[in-house]
């Protein structure tokens, strides 16, 4: 029982954590910073257009980012279940 | 990922790039120019020199071209009349020609007469001619004969006028010929709506109006081309010459046309410029040619003067969808729903490779549905397949959009809303997280059939047959509930999550980089824009150190000057290795996984990674 209130108030304490930073997220324009850099990103790629195939550049780098998120997210819920099984 | 392993996953991508660079000099890419072989408009030709004063002439059918199943408009274009005195001797003067359209022999019923016409100091002998040019049309049942009249006045002139070979002087003269439409021989048609732009022409060219011509066609019967044919819209005078528009273009065209419906409607917003033909009779022409370009039908709109019309007047960068809004698809069945737009994107310096697609706006993403064009301006058809459309978000407004990475214009389509039709939705509501679903019954007729619930067999009173079946309905309704219940929290705890940080990061940045194609830098950061409109980086060289200042390209296509000419060898070059080095994107994505899989695969066995590699 102890240890079911300790996991409860862990899960309690990332879920409050998680969310306080998600607002503070939102409350920021963040987005339209990210999206500003974005399009400086493509501003700054546009010159190799003319010889490389940039959307399917893009595409395959989406993919690689896709997976590699993919992954990490698969080791954090299996960290996440070692501590809980524990 | 340590050091080594991303110098290997670098050579590796610099082998395949040296590997594909052998290769490119053999690719190249053509852009074939497109034509279509022009026919003349169908024009009734009269050209009898015998028979006048109300004789009938019977000769052959005169009308030969129908623009519809079970009418027709017909345009009496041009006429030749011989004429000359009876007793041999020429005759200069003026006289006037008016023609009628009659639906009896003797002309007591007129549906249409031309202007009057007048001709002066005619020739001699057989050189005695002169043209007719009716200027209203008439319509004219198949199978129903009808009769041509043209009177010659003379008023203008005291000298007698014959008829080569005639006799006597006329003043009025009654000249039949039997028009006798055959009957269709194809149900095709095209008409035209438009709705605005009706002002008139001033001066040599027209008002640069907008237009939105709403086309409606119908190529079914004959007229629909094959796979790798082409329909080409274009505008022809009633000569039949070809109206080019803007130094020689049609007003648009279709490339392959594999998907596009034999039956629609679309809508022509580009515009054109058809100066020069405010008051002369123009028709809208819709040719369909093979896969090697020969004509198999051109049908005609009705006519329309230019200052009745719209004026076309022609600009780059255009999407539009025309058709119904909002569309409904029918899920599960199966056929296809194409959806037809116009575009021009002509303005466009890599249209060739660019994609059109079908764009969510409401969650401002791409669906899985595009088009990519073979010619820069001509009707897209984007098919939406029911058998993947399966978690499609419906009634959501969509567009069609150029996929553009790269600095050059966006072009986005108008919006228009894509619903399931009624008996999909209710489909659906009823087969959402239903049992049900699987039996594609409710509770009460899987419990029973209905001869069960209606009998009337008792057994001390209790009807042991009902009162099973209700057992066995609240049976299926529990077990129904129970999986809606289960799939509800299911759904939330999946698709609510979507809006949860930080699981919402993926989307918020993948919508990030979509709406940066179509966001404006701010003014204060727009130093770091450093691409010029042609994506090129630009170095001014100072002229301390090189006599005349000027400004070179660092980097991008106008570093090679011949470069922006698409027939030289060289943009031919760049286009090859272009195509090319998407394989190697692809190759390097592969790569990448495979090393990153022997990582992994280090990590959990606990391995050093060298065992691997």
């Amino acid at each position: 029982m102890t240890n079911f209130l300790k996991n409860l108030g862990i899960v309690g304490l990332i879920t409050l954590g998680l969310t306080t930073f998600g607002m503070v997220i939102n409350a920021i324009p963040i987005w339209d910073w990210i999206t500003n850099i974005f399009v400086i990103l493509r501003n700054l790629i546009s010159p190799i257009g003319a010889f490389w195939d940039l959307p399917s550049l893009l595409d395959a780098i989406g993919w690689g980012i896709k997976i590699f998120v993919a992954y990490y997210t698969f080791l954090a819920t299996i960290t996440i279940y070692r501590v809980f099984a524990k | 990922m340590t050091t080594i392993k991303i110098i290997k996953i670098c050579s590796s991508i610099g082998s395949l790039v040296g590997l594909f660079l052998l290769f490119f000099l053999l690719s190249g890419q053509q852009v074939k120019a497109e034509e279509t072989t022009a026919i003349v408009v169908v024009q009734p030709h009269f050209n009898d020199n015998y028979s006048y004063n109300g004789q009938l002439y019977t000769g052959t059918s005169l009308i030969n071209s129908f623009t519809s199943a079970t009418t027709t408009t017909v345009y009496l274009t041009r006429m030749e009349a011989v004429f000359s005195d009876g007793a041999g001797s020429d005759v200069a003067g003026t006289y006037t020609v008016t023609g009628s359209i009659c639906a009896d022999s003797v002309c007591s019923t007129v549906l249409a007469t031309s202007n009057s016409t007048d001709f002066a100091n005619y020739g001699t002998g057989f050189a005695n001619w002169g043209a007719v040019t009716l200027d209203k049309s008439v319509e004219l049942l198949p199978n129903v004969t009808y009769y041509y009249r043209y009177t010659l006045n003379t008023a203008s002139y005291n000298n007698y006028i014959y008829l080569r070979g005639g006799a006597g002087y006329i003043t009025a003269f009654g000249y039949f010929y039997s028009l006798t439409p055959p009957t269709p021989a194809t149900m095709d048609y095209i008409n035209y709506n438009y709705s605005q732009g009706q002002a008139n022409i001033t001066g040599a060219y027209p008002n640069l109006d907008p237009l939105n011509w709403s086309i409606h066609y119908n190529v079914c019967d004959t007229g629909y081309p094959p796979s790798g044919g082409n329909i080409t819209f274009s505008l022809e005078d009633v000569d039949g010459y070809d109206l080019t528009v803007n130094g020689g273009q049609k007003l648009f065209s279709t490339g392959f046309i594999g998907a596009m419906p034999c039956q629609g409607d679309i809508v022509y917003t580009g515009k054109a410029d058809i100066g020069g033909y405010g008051t002369s009779m123009v028709f809208l022409v819709m040719t369909t040619t093979d896969n090697e370009n020969t004509v198999i039908q051109k049908i005609y709109s009705d006519g329309f003067t230019a200052h009745q019309s719209p004026h076309i007047i022609y600009s780059n960068g255009n999407i539009h969808y025309g058709g119904k809004n909002p569309l409904n698809i029918n899920v599960g069945v199966a056929t296809s729903t194409p959806i037809s737009f116009d575009y021009n994107i002509c303005n466009q310096e890599n249209w060739a490779s660019s994609t059109l697609w079908l764009y969510n706006s409401t969650t401002n993403k791409n669906t899985i549905y595009s088009f990519t064009p073979t010619v820069c301006s001509g009707i897209g058809v984007i098919d939406m397949t029911n058998e993947i459309s399966l978690g499609f978000n419906y009634n959501a407004v969509y567009q069609i959009r150029l996929e553009d990475l790269v600095l050059e214009t966006q072009i986005i389509s108008n919006g228009f809303v894509i619903n399931m039709s009624s008996q999909d939705i209710k489909e659906q509501e009823l087969n959402r997280a239903s049992l049900m679903s699987i039996f594609g019954k409710s509770p009460h007729d899987l419990a029973c059939t209905n001869t069960e619930w209606s009998t009337s067999d008792n057994a001390f009173g209790i009807n042991m047959v009902k009162m099973g079946c209700n057992i066995k309905e609240a049976f299926w309704s529990t077990a129904d509930t129970g999986i809606r219940a289960v799939y509800t929290i299911f759904e939330v705890a999946t698709l609510g999550l979507r809006y949860v940080f930080p699981f919402n990061l993926p989307i918020k940045i993948s919508d990030a980089w979509d709406k940066s194609a179509i966001t404006e830098m701010p003014s204060d950061v727009a130093f770091l824009n450093q691409a010029d409109s042609n994506g090129d980086f630009n170095l001014d060289m100072p002229s301390s150190l090189f006599g005349a200042s000027s400004t070179r390209v660092l980097i991008g296509k106008g570093m090679l000057p011949t470069a922006n000419d698409p027939n030289s060898k060289l943009s031919k070059i760049l286009l090859g290795f272009k195509g090319l080095s998407k394989y190697v994107n692809w190759g390097a994505l592969a790569l990448g996984i495979w090393l990153t899989g022997q990582a992994v695969l280090s990590d959990l066995n606990g391995k050093k990674e060298e065992e691997y590699i």
